[in-house]
């Protein structure tokens, strides 16, 4: 008989994981950063001396003059953890996850500061949108306005290579060379903000250079290490107690085992082929009975 | 799907001789309406037959009754209305398992009528049936329940996700409330605090089914099969190196090896009893035991849920083991430490023994982390688990010696014993040529890679499970050398065909010549006088029939 009723059937007891959000705020930091200055300037530059056009107005201004700044920072904190991830001789995997996990957040964070920074920019007709993107176009200023261009493309390529990391499998070679050129993006960067806008104070350029001497530093020992020895892991201690055989036992007795480990349990008895049923008073006690099978 | 074949009077498999599927009006035919039983009665009659739970755990159904009955009596003195609920557990989480999903494909109404029985009596206000996965045992449940008005008002269906530990109890009733089929960590019992924290009598659907063929047959007719201290029969389910695998029912007190000769088994290395929770036994043993609890533990075994593996002498023993303790690693639900670590470190141990690449000092390291899961986890998996390989290095101990000392034994694992195979899994593979074993990964996910003295990764060979799958792609994110992948696994079609609901039940003609055990019983394995007492005592314990026609 077919049903008369269909019967619904729950879907119950999935496990959700932890972290399931975590995607969507990830993207929510570049989102905000786009969002906010936009409808900063756009409510700033709607007029009326109301409190929130003059909030509006000192968001924009305190972000025009410091996303920039924000950016450079964050993508050399992202370069330098970046570095210190890959660093094995100081580090632990433990403190080498750390710095990864640091590198991806300042990435994050640089490349939302750095939109938030170029559309400012345009929003405060100090650039146009060509420059944002295409470099040495820029009516004023074009040499250190076209690095931070380059800089700025160089780092978008960097980070949707690295998202898309796990497809380069197979062109690992290709991926470090593009991931590399971090290296080359990073100064031009710091050359941006030092001649291309206001002028610096002193103990910026100070910092910026102390900043690049210290990258400079760890980059050339990372490929020092490289060169000098490829294998690292292969210089690692071996653990102790892997094996308790002696390597040169001679041809093994026909019981070896027995006479090395007698506490190992006595290999039971085979069943014998022919007769799989065992005789009577094999059995526990109490199963069988002359009769036939007990208890019932 | 496994035929059905039966030992001596058919019980819950009554009818199942002549038509693929009971649907309601042959249902009553053959077993005609249930009684409707007061809570005392049917606790009675249960306490009278002394009928347990089929699940595994063989609780007695009384005591659970009884403890349902006083916590919604209690309740009900306390806040007004109170009322209990039955939950049919058929999620059946055992690789090897199939009685249950048989049983609702088959016979759905019988669990239903116990189900309902047990709820009339307990004034229950819900039932919930709760299955694993979908398949015919699915389809025929909800077609069970629909064709009657009346059942689809009182009866939820409820499909949990198809896990090792979704069966748990604790883990079914936090599923059936809504919240992850994951084992509570603390232990509340279902009779106190169940569905929506209703007393809840929860047992799984064999017990139902028995508990509707004794509320029809009444306590006398009931034990008029089986031993006079386990009375009735057993559903088992007989798999692994057998010709004829199929779920069989049998009165208690018949020997196992009449059931394997039936089965088609032949000289088999070792039985496995009692499921992936169970353990091994020596043929000889296995052979002689009485299926009951009694003559199970007695033979050093379990009757678990009836799940029967027969191991063949053409397998590696050891091998197989190792299979199931990565799936058993596996099917952790990654809540407890010593079980999501432990059973891990089980499962390598036991491959690099397997592998002949582990020593004396591995089998030790082997028996102290089977040893250190023991009691130390919310629910019973990493003791069952446990278990299964402290009985199999007993039972393999001359297969451990010969890994160990001489690297192999020469045969290949060929895959009997059966494992979920269901192709959407994802494994972790490493490109050797490019790890540098920066050993990143054996810090991110420890249950799946341990690092070797070089500090390269040993991976663990087993699909990464759902609740490492965050862990496992961060992993492959973050190799330095982009070594490490997550690749889709190939579905192995040969692992878990034998238990596999997916063709049509075989045609009578077949399932009739199965159930004539003496036309497959050859002389090899028995010796005639013993086969003429077998079937002199089955024909004994036939009997006079029951009262009511079954």
């Amino acid at each position: 008989m077919r049903s008369r009723s269909r019967v619904r059937v729950e879907q119950l007891g999935e496990v959700r994981l932890p972290g399931r959000g975590r995607s969507a705020a990830i993207l929510a930091v570049p989102v905000l950063s786009l969002l906010i200055p936009a409808l900063a300037t756009a409510i700033a530059s709607a007029g009326g001396h109301s409190q929130l056009t003059r909030i509006a107005a000192g968001i924009a201004r305190f972000l025009l003059y410091y996303s920039g700044v924000f950016a450079l920072l964050a993508l050399t904190a992202a370069v330098a953890a970046g570095l210190l991830a890959t660093e094995r001789t100081v580090m632990s995997p433990e403190h080498r996850i750390l710095a990864q996990a640091l590198h991806r957040t300042a990435s994050l964070i640089g490349i939302s500061a750095l939109a938030n920074h170029i559309m400012l920019e345009v929003l405060a007709h100090r650039a146009r949108i060509i420059d944002g993107f295409v470099p040495f176009m820029a009516a004023r200023n074009t040499f250190y306005m076209g690095l931070g261009t380059l800089a700025s493309d160089l780092f978008i390529v960097i980070v949707v290579t690295g998202l898309l990391r796990r497809r380069f499998a197979s062109w690992r070679l290709l991926w470090r060379a593009l991931h590399a050129t971090a290296y080359a993006a990073w100064p031009l960067a710091i050359l941006h903000g030092l001649m291309a806008g206001r002028s610096a104070k002193p103990y910026v350029d100070w910092s910026y250079g102390g900043c690049l001497a210290a990258v400079g530093l760890a980059l050339v020992l990372r490929y020092v290490m490289i060169a000098r020895g490829r294998n690292a892991a292969a210089e690692l201690p071996a653990r102790a107690g892997t094996s308790v055989l002696p390597a040169n036992i001679p041809a093994l007795p026909a019981e070896p085992w027995r006479a090395m480990r007698p506490a190992l349990p006595a290999p039971p008895a085979r069943v014998p082929v022919a007769e799989p049923w065992p005789a009577a008073d094999a059995l526990p006690p109490g199963w069988r009975t002359a009769g036939g099978y007990p208890d019932r | 799907m496994l035929p059905v074949i039966r030992v001596g009077q058919a019980r819950v498999t009554a009818g199942l001789d002549h038509t693929p599927r009971l649907d309601l009006p042959s249902h009553r035919a053959v077993f005609g309406f249930p009684p409707t039983l007061a809570a005392a009665e049917l606790i009675g009659i249960c306490e009278e037959v002394d009928l347990r739970g089929r699940g595994g755990a063989a609780f007695p159904v009384a005591r659970k009754l009884r403890a349902v009955l006083t916590a919604a009596v209690q309740a009900k003195t306390g806040q007004g209305k109170r009322r209990a609920a039955v939950v049919v557990n058929c999620t059946e989480g055992e690789p090897g398992s199939a009685k249950d999903k048989i049983l609702l494909a088959r016979a759905p109404h019988l669990v239903l009528d116990g189900a309902l029985v047990a709820a009339s009596a307990l004034r229950a206000s819900e039932i919930v049936v709760a299955v694993a996965g979908d398949g015919p045992h699915l389809r025929s449940l909800t077609d069970a329940v629909g064709s009657d008005s009346a059942l689809a008002r009182k009866v939820r269906v409820v499909s949990v996700p198809d896990r090792f530990v979704s069966g748990e109890s604790g883990a079914l009733v936090n599923a059936i409330n809504g919240n992850p089929a994951l084992p509570p960590g603390t232990k509340t019992r279902a009779s106190d605090s169940g569905v929506h924290g209703m007393p809840t009598l929860l047992s799984n659907a064999e017990t139902f089914a028995q508990l509707a063929v004794l509320a029809l047959l009444g306590p006398a007719g009931f034990a008029s099969v089986g031993t006079g201290h386990e009375p009735g029969t057993v559903l088992l389910t007989v798999g692994g190196s057998v010709s004829a695998p199929a779920v069989v029912e049998t009165p208690s007190g018949v020997p196992l090896g009449y059931i394997l000769d039936i089965c088609g088994a032949q000289l088999p290395r070792a039985v496995l009893v009692g499921g992936y929770h169970g353990m091994w036994l020596h043929p000889g043993a296995a052979y002689d035991a009485p299926v009951s609890r009694a003559g199970m533990a007695a033979a050093g075994g379990t009757l678990g849920a009836g799940v029967v593996l027969v191991l063949g002498q053409d397998t590696c023993p050891l091998g197989e083991v190792t299979r199931v303790a990565g799936y058993l690693a596996m099917q952790s639900s990654g809540q407890c430490g010593p079980c999501k670590l432990g059973l891990p470190a089980v499962a390598r141990s036991l491959a690099a023994i397997t592998a002949g690449a582990g020593g004396v000092d591995e089998l030790e390291a082997l028996r102290r982390a089977a040893g250190g899961v023991r009691g130390r986890g919310a629910c019973h998996h990493p003791d069952g688990a446990s278990n299964f390989v402290a009985s199999a290095l007993e039972v393999f101990a001359d297969d451990l010696i010969e890994h160990i000392f001489h690297g192999s034994c020469g045969r290949p694992a060929s895959g009997i014993l059966p494992l979920p195979a269901d192709g959407g899994d994802t494994r972790l593979t490493v490109d050797w040529t490019r790890c540098r074993g920066h050993g990143l990964c054996a810090r991110l996910i420890p249950e799946l890679v341990e690092l070797d003295q070089h500090g390269y990764p040993r991976l663990l060979e087993a699909p990464v499970p759902f609740w490492l799958s965050k862990n496992a792609t961060q992993a492959v994110d973050m190799c330095p050398s982009l070594a490490l992948s997550l690749t889709a696994d190939q579905v192995k079609p040969a692992a878990a065909a034998a238990v596999s609901a997916a063709a049509d039940p075989p045609s009578p003609l077949a399932v009739r010549a199965r159930q004539q055990p003496q036309a497959v019983l050859t002389g090899r394995a028995w010796r005639r006088a013993d086969l003429d007492a077998a079937e002199a005592w089955l024909a004994e314990i036939g009997g006079p029939g029951p009262a009511r026609p079954l």
